[in-house]
């Protein structure tokens, strides 16, 4: 779980921003402006801030360069290259472009707070104890031997909580990109994972869709 | 770069090339008239002082010629003018300050440590070489005033020219990419929302707020949509205008908004019926969101004149300001959105001019008001 600040004037767009990350497990603190942005930042402490670049009363960039300290992706409607440089040379550490993808969304918050080490260290649910950094999962204090493909899939299922990821989604995530693989190649590997920790009732299949994670 | 600067730039810095060509051949002949003038004012006097200094010689006593010649041409001293005097390679008399050696029957400038001078290179009747020299600053000091004054022209003409033609691409160019840009807010809303319902697990309330926002955002999408047609047929101005019914524009009008009354006096508009109800609906639309619940929005149709009343709380000065001149803002005004910048493209496409005051009940009056004999 991880503290997110998010920073976008849009209404929708702020609550489609909340459902999704809390959805996840991320505690968010939804701001429209950017003033109210630096002030939020300045009261408590945050793993990651999600920035608009086109606020009300100021540009993104400069509630940027108030705000150090915190991760940040920015996010805006224009793609300009020249938008990209500037972000990232006053230290953002991400760049989403409207309209996003959700599980893109999804998947560029978690690799940032990877990337800086804002991620949870460790994930519990009913009896298992799973610790990301040193790969390993404990059942009731037991190691239980899973292979890193087994791995890869659980941590991005868990990752998307409450959020369904295609067969397509998950072999690229857990597979990487390049990998050629068949979708029963999932469906092979959740059903491990079912059996080797119990987590059938956790672990849904959806009609048409793939799987999803369920608390 | 967008197309639109590119093509700007191309074009001023044509305009800027062609500009100072116009000004270099506008200038070019002032230049050489000055030229002119200036040579042949110092050929004059050169042939007076030649004329005169000859005379002198030939009165002057047998073997005293060199020094009368020294005396006559000493009186210049001061003036401005210097002179040398040779014969064959023999230099008999010299107070020039630079050395000049030109082939006699010559004029022209030359200019010498910073200065320029004019001189007249002679050959005279009794044999002497006669160089006459003037200082040419002041010459020099027209010219460059004149070059000066024609750069300054050209440059201040071209940049005027360049920020009026920039204000109006800018203009003409920047309300599409702001619907551009009004478009991709709800895009993104909708998308976002969709992908939720359709892969994250949502309570009944969670999936009530999706849906809801779907439903809003399409509107807003279809909204400006509308509005980039309008304003598309407002700034062709070639939609083809025919006698629209006043009566019926108004009763569709008050079919949607229940809280409409009206009064025909004028039953016939020639224009374009679309944008018209298009620009009644947006003012009437304003009106009732300015209205208490229930309250009254009255139309009238007067002869040249349409007027929409409503008995809201009005607007502050600030915001008649903007909603009378919306091009004079830079930024949209918060909530202002494209309505009343449309409704003043329509009024101004049927050769109208829209105007909002106050009421005498504190409400609001739009005016659109028909000045184009065309329409009436």
């Amino acid at each position: 779980m991880a503290k997110i600040l998010i920073v976008e004037d849009e209404k929708a767009i702020n609550d489609l921003l909340k459902l999704n990350l809390e959805m996840v497990g991320h505690q968010c603190t939804p701001t429209f402006t950017g003033r109210e942005a630096i002030r939020a930042a300045g009261e408590q402490g945050f793993d990651l801030m999600l920035l608009d670049v086109m606020l009300p009363d100021m540009e993104g960039f400069a509630v940027l360069e108030k705000v150090r300290d915190v991760p940040t992706i920015f996010l805006t409607a224009r793609g300009a290259t020249t938008d990209k440089v500037r972000g990232f040379g006053l230290g953002a550490d991400d760049y989403i472009v409207k309209p996003f993808e959700v599980a893109e969304l999804l998947a560029r918050v978690q690799a940032v707070l990877r990337r800086t080490h804002r991620a949870e260290a460790e994930y519990r649910i009913d009896d298992l104890v799973i610790r990301w950094d040193a790969h390993e999962v404990l059942q009731k204090g037991e190691r239980v031997d899973l292979t890193p493909q087994e791995f890869a899939l659980l941590r991005i299922l868990i990752e998307n909580r409450n959020v369904c990821l295609t067969r397509q989604k998950l072999l690229s995530e857990a597979w990487g990109t390049d990998f050629l693989g068949e979708s029963r190649t999932v469906d092979v590997h959740v059903q491990k994972l079912r059996r080797k920790l119990q987590l059938d009732d956790h672990i849904k299949t959806i009609y048409k869709n793939g799987y999803r994670f369920e608390e | 770069m967008k197309l639109w600067q590119k093509t700007y730039l191309l074009s001023t810095l044509l305009c800027a090339l062609i500009l100072y060509g116009c000004m270099f051949s506008v200038t070019a002949p002032a230049l050489s008239a000055t030229v002119r003038s200036a040579t042949d004012a110092a050929l004059r006097e050169e042939k007076a002082i030649a004329a005169a200094l000859e005379r002198t010689m030939d009165q002057a006593p047998e073997g005293r010629a060199i020094p009368v010649l020294r005396t006559f041409l000493g009186y210049y001293e001061g003036t401005g003018l210097t002179f040398r005097v040779a014969e064959g390679e023999e230099q008999i008399y010299s107070t020039l300050p630079c050395p000049i050696l030109k082939s006699p029957g010559t004029l022209g400038f030359l200019r010498d440590g910073g200065r320029l001078y004019l001189f007249v290179s002679d050959r005279l009747p009794s044999g002497f070489d006669f160089v006459y020299l003037k200082d040419g600053s002041a010459t020099d000091g027209l010219l460059r005033r004149q070059v000066t004054a024609a750069a300054l022209t050209g440059t201040a003409v071209a940049l005027l020219m360049a920020a009026a033609l920039y204000a109006l691409l800018y203009r003409v160019n920047l309300p599409v990419s702001r619907l551009a840009h009004e478009m991709r807010t709800p895009l993104t809303a909708m998308k976002g929302y969709a992908e939720t319902l359709r892969d994250a697990r949502l309570t009944e309330e969670q999936r009530h707020m999706a849906a809801s926002y779907i439903a809003e955002e399409s509107t807003r999408l279809s909204d400006v949509s509308a509005r980039l047609l309008t304003l598309h047929n407002a700034r062709e101005e070639s939609t083809p205008f025919g006698p629209v019914d006043v009566e019926e524009l108004f009763s569709h009008v008050a079919r949607t908004y229940p809280t409409v009354t009206y009064e025909v006096h004028w039953p016939t508009i020639f224009g374009d019926g679309a944008m018209l109800s298009s620009l009644l609906n947006n003012l009437v639309d304003n009106a009732v969101k300015a209205s208490p619940a229930g309250a009254p929005v009255e139309l009238r149709a007067a002869p040249n004149v349409l007027a929409v009343m409503d008995h809201g709380s009005g607007m502050s000065d600030e915001a008649l300001a903007y909603v009378n001149h919306p091009s004079r803002f830079k930024r949209l005004h918060p909530g202002g959105g494209l309505g009343v910048p449309l409704c003043h493209q329509i009024a101004k496409a049927h050769g109208a001019k829209l105007t909002y005051t106050r009421g005498a009940d504190g409400g609001t009056v739009a005016t659109v008001t028909f000045y184009n004999s065309l329409t009436t």
